[in-house]
């Protein structure tokens, strides 16, 4: 006769956690930002924010105010250049396609195009082609954290495979890895980069992706291998081998879940670090393409601004990334004070 | 007429704050004086406050988180210790306390030598300048505490020493300052028995020599009796009874005491089944087994055959050399009998457990489990478990008490779906003296004894034939360490198990074992019935370690209870 038991947990180490992250106050505090962040990204990605950053809604330059009056406005007439362009002198010859322009102008005159106005000032100023400088950081933040979060998400993937594998097994496989490891971190960082971006031969998100990806797993490798070094001889994986259990089931059931703790803090860390590459790359030149934006190619269009003396462009991105950084450092922090299983009594 | 008290504790309460929580009070109201050149002895299990209460003597808790309360008062000489300032406390550290530790490894730092370490603590107790003063003294002290070749010992590291001799450096450091209080906190616990005979001995001898008095703090009423004028008990941060030595010990008057001098079996008391101390501190009387061991022909559980092991340790240079640890052995285990393993660290006898546990391959010789096909990691776990030593790093943290008990299940496919194993654990967790309401739980939330009666209940689901228990109870305090020998004893009786109870403690050993094997250094030494061995053991070795068990309780009291 079986009996069913409620099968409801009682605490458990994650929850103890993030209890003791909420306690802290900076920890509270940098949640909230990431988080804002994060959802922020998410209305971007759903197209709510931020999905008009391309349009020329402002005179190019247009500088940042915060008391916009009535009078705020230019209207550029529409259509003029469709009549200037008839009047080619044409010394005697019939333009061969003036069948095709007629044509053309008739319909142009049947659309009667509305004069486009655009704005003089704008709340957080406008680039060189007038695109609104709020609209672009919006888009510019999506892109920027998004390959930053995928990107951390399959470095930390491939630092946590290869550093279980080569940690519980040893030996061969470990010799191995290690080797990859050593030849991989020997080469200058920007230069590795340089490389996979010239195998890849195409710019954009996916490419920075993989760039950062297939880079930065090396810092993960090293610390969940240590702690699988560490683990795989202590007596609860002992007992578990002992109970018939697999390796495989050692690895990812067992021993998994005990190290999470190190992964997640090298997570947040990589994520740091990958946003502050991305902007690099894109800086460089190397990143995003042209009709995508992120805080890394508007830092770079920024910087032939500041010589004429447009400096919003390069305020806003920074501040809006500064924050964001910073937010998530002190995070990363706290929660790794939360994780410290020498801290829980 | 009695001597004025060297030191006097009065109404000592120490408490530790907690981040979010009401503080936690770990030692309330103490009293107790130390008299000059008397050995007063601290005794209590975990979590008693014995340890709490020798710090703060020494005003070595952190500020920070230890509070101890304005009414408390620890006179030294007649001073309060708590008023003084910490330039004098420095100096009264450095001029009159002594005090060593259990961890003489943890102790010592490993990058200076031992010279440079000695000759720092000589250096500032006796405020000498010239090296070679500092040198003489430091040979002086070393040949005092009796180690051997005290000039080449000067110059080695730490590591390059027993634990043993580590433990007489530290004692070394302590009495550089012609302490007139040394506080040893647990001095031999991490020793083996026989080196532990040694420390004591060589403590009691100093003590006469500099006239010193000794705050001996143990869990080990039998090691107080050795050395111990006075004996104060201590239980959950409370005295329990203090009085003489000779009084305490053969007439306890509080049933905890009575309980820590029972609970611990002895080689002259050999009861079937151990009495225990319940939740109030109450003695509860042994139970008596209803059915004596059933004589039935016996069959073979485990035959093993000239195994063997040895590991690659790092040589000198490219070379890598190997360690045996295992010299070949072989033995019988039968059904429903115990085979008891004795040895020191590194006498091999964990690697032999872990052999048979199929965690290690052996080198050579054949592990057999008679009448049962055995294939592979899987075919074995039915056959043989493992108890370890540690229960706090045996279950798995992050698994709750369901999944432990019901994952070996799963494993081995018994049980057909997931209530049903469920089920199955719930009446295993029944038979270790826990119930459902544990299911839930995580390993975090049990004292030391209920996790290792878990880490009992997840190797008994899989019905194993033997069970090896390798130093299943040391971390345990004694009373919990009863239940978990009369917890092993009834399930014996009841599952036929055979048990290889393997321990460094003989008197445990003793209690639970119908047979002996006594390893040294990778080899068996002697073998043989175990009340045979122990009535009249034939090795030299086997000969040293009985003697070195401490007798400390006049056997007259032990016939009396």
């Amino acid at each position: 006769m079986t009996q069913i038991y409620s099968l409801k947990r009682s605490e458990n180490a994650w929850s103890l956690a993030l209890r003791r992250l909420w306690r802290d106050p900076v920890g509270r505090f940098s949640l909230g930002v990431v988080m804002g962040y994060l959802v922020l990204v998410g209305m971007v990605l759903a197209g709510w924010l931020g999905a008009r950053w391309n349009d020329p809604v402002a005179v190019n330059y247009a500088p940042p105010t915060w008391c916009a009056t009535a009078a705020n406005r230019v209207t550029l007439p529409a259509g003029e250049a469709w009549d200037r362009s008839s009047v080619i002198p044409l010394y005697g010859w019939t333009d061969p396609l003036e069948p095709l322009w007629s044509e053309a102008r008739a319909a142009a005159q049947r659309i009667q195009p509305e004069p486009v106005s655009y704005r003089l000032t704008l709340f957080f100023g406008a680039d060189k082609w007038g695109r609104d400088v709020g609209q672009k950081v919006l888009k510019g933040t999506q892109t920027s954290v998004w390959v930053g979060l995928v990107a951390a998400f399959l470095a930390t993937f491939i630092g946590t495979v290869l550093g279980a594998l080569a940690g519980y097994y040893g030996r061969g496989v470990d010799d191995l890895l290690n080797g990859f490891y050593g030849v991989l971190t020997s080469i200058p960082y920007l230069l590795l980069v340089f490389a996979v971006a010239a195998v890849f031969q195409q710019k954009g998100v996916g490419t920075l992706i993989l760039i950062l990806g297939l880079t930065g797993w090396t810092g993960v490798f090293r610390l969940v291998r240590a702690e699988y070094l560490k683990h795989r001889t202590r007596e609860y994986v002992l007992a578990a081998g002992a109970l018939g259990a697999s390796h495989g089931r050692r690895v990812w059931v067992h021993i998994l879940p005990n190290v999470s703790h190190v992964i997640l803090v090298q997570f947040s860390q990589n994520l740091v670090g990958f946003i502050k590459s991305e902007v690099i790359l894109s800086f460089l030149g190397f990143g995003v393409p042209v009709s995508s934006v992120s805080w890394g190619s508007m830092l770079n269009e920024a910087q032939n601004e500041l010589i004429l003396g447009k400096w919003w462009q390069l305020g806003v991105t920074t501040v809006a990334m500064a924050i964001f950084v910073t937010a998530l450092s002190l995070l990363t922090d706290a929660l790794r004070d939360a994780l410290d299983p020498r801290l829980n009594s | 007429m009695k001597p004025s008290p060297l030191l006097e504790v009065r109404d000592l309460e120490v408490a530790f704050r907690q981040a979010g929580e009401m503080p936690l009070v770990a030692v309330r109201g103490v009293d107790f004086t130390v008299p000059p050149c008397a050995t007063v002895a601290l005794v209590g299990e975990s979590g008693s406050g014995k340890s709490v209460t020798a710090l703060s003597i020494l005003r070595l808790l952190p500020e920070s988180q230890a509070h101890i309360h304005e009414r408390s008062r620890i006179l030294w000489e007649g001073r309060n210790l708590l008023e003084f300032s910490p330039q004098a406390m420095r100096t009264l550290r450095r001029r009159s306390l002594g005090m060593i530790f259990q961890d003489p490894q943890g102790a010592l730092n490993p990058v200076f030598t031992i010279g440079m370490q000695l000759g720092e603590s000589v250096r500032r107790a006796e405020g000498m300048g010239s090296a070679r003063q500092v040198r003489r003294r430091s040979l002086e002290l070393l040949a005092q505490v009796g180690i051997a070749n005290p000039e080449t010992r000067l110059s080695a590291y730490p590591h390059q020493l027993s634990g043993g001799q580590q433990q007489r450096v530290m004692i070394a450091m302590a009495i550089s300052t012609h302490p007139q209080l040394l506080i040893a906190d647990e001095p031999t616990t991490a020793l083996d028995v026989t080196v532990q005979r040694q420390i004591m001995t060589l403590l009691r001898e100093l003590q006469r020599e500099l006239s010193m008095a000794i705050l001996f703090i143990t869990h080990d009423l039998a090691l107080v009796g050795e050395i111990a004028d006075e004996v104060v008990v201590m239980r959950q941060g409370r005295v329990v009874e203090q009085g003489r030595c000779s009084e305490v010990l053969v007439t306890p008057r509080h049933d905890y005491t009575r309980a820590l001098l029972t609970c611990r079996p002895t080689l002259g008391n050999l009861p079937e089944r151990l009495p225990v101390i319940d939740d109030q501190g109450n003695l509860m009387p042994a139970r008596d087994s209803s059915s004596p061991r059933s004589p039935d022909p016996l069959s073979v559980a485990l035959e093993v055959e000239g195994v063997s092991k040895s590991f690659v340790v790092q040589g000198s240079g490219w070379r890598r050399a190997r360690f045996q640890a295992l010299e070949p052995l072989g033995f019988v285990l039968q059904t429903g009998r115990t085979l008891g393993v004795v040895g020191e660290s590194g006498s091999g006898k964990s690697t032999l457990a872990r052999m048979v546990a199929g965690i290690l391959a052996p080198d050579t010789g054949r592990i057999h489990f008679p009448g049962a096909e055995v294939t592979g990691r899987s075919g074995r776990a039915t056959q043989v478990q493992m108890v370890f030593q540690n229960p706090f790093a045996s279950l798995n943290p992050r698994f709750t008490i369901a999944q432990l008990l019901t994952e070996p299940l799963m494993l081995q496919g018994l049980g057909s779906h997931a209530d049903e194993r469920l089920a199955l654990a719930v009446r295993w967790l029944e038979r270790v003296g826990l119930n459902e309401r544990a299911l839930n739980r995580y390993p975090h939330e049990f004292s030391g004894g209920q996790r290792q009666r878990i880490a009992i209940a997840r190797c008994l689901t899989v019905n194993p034939r033997v069970l090896i228990c390798d130093e299943s109870v040391s971390a345990l305090d004694v009373s919990v360490q009863a239940q978990v020998l009369n917890l092993l004893r009834d399930l014996q009786d009841e599952l036929d198990l055979s048990l290889l109870f393997i321990s460094h403690d003989l008197a445990v050993v003793r209690f639970m074992a119908d047979e002996i094997l006594v390893l040294y250094a990778g080899q068996v030494v002697e073998r043989g019935k175990a009340e045979d061995v122990y009535a009249r053991p034939r090795h030299p070795y086997t000969q040293q370690l009985l003697k070195a068990i401490p007798q400390g309780i006049p056997l007259s009291s032990q016939g009396a209870e």
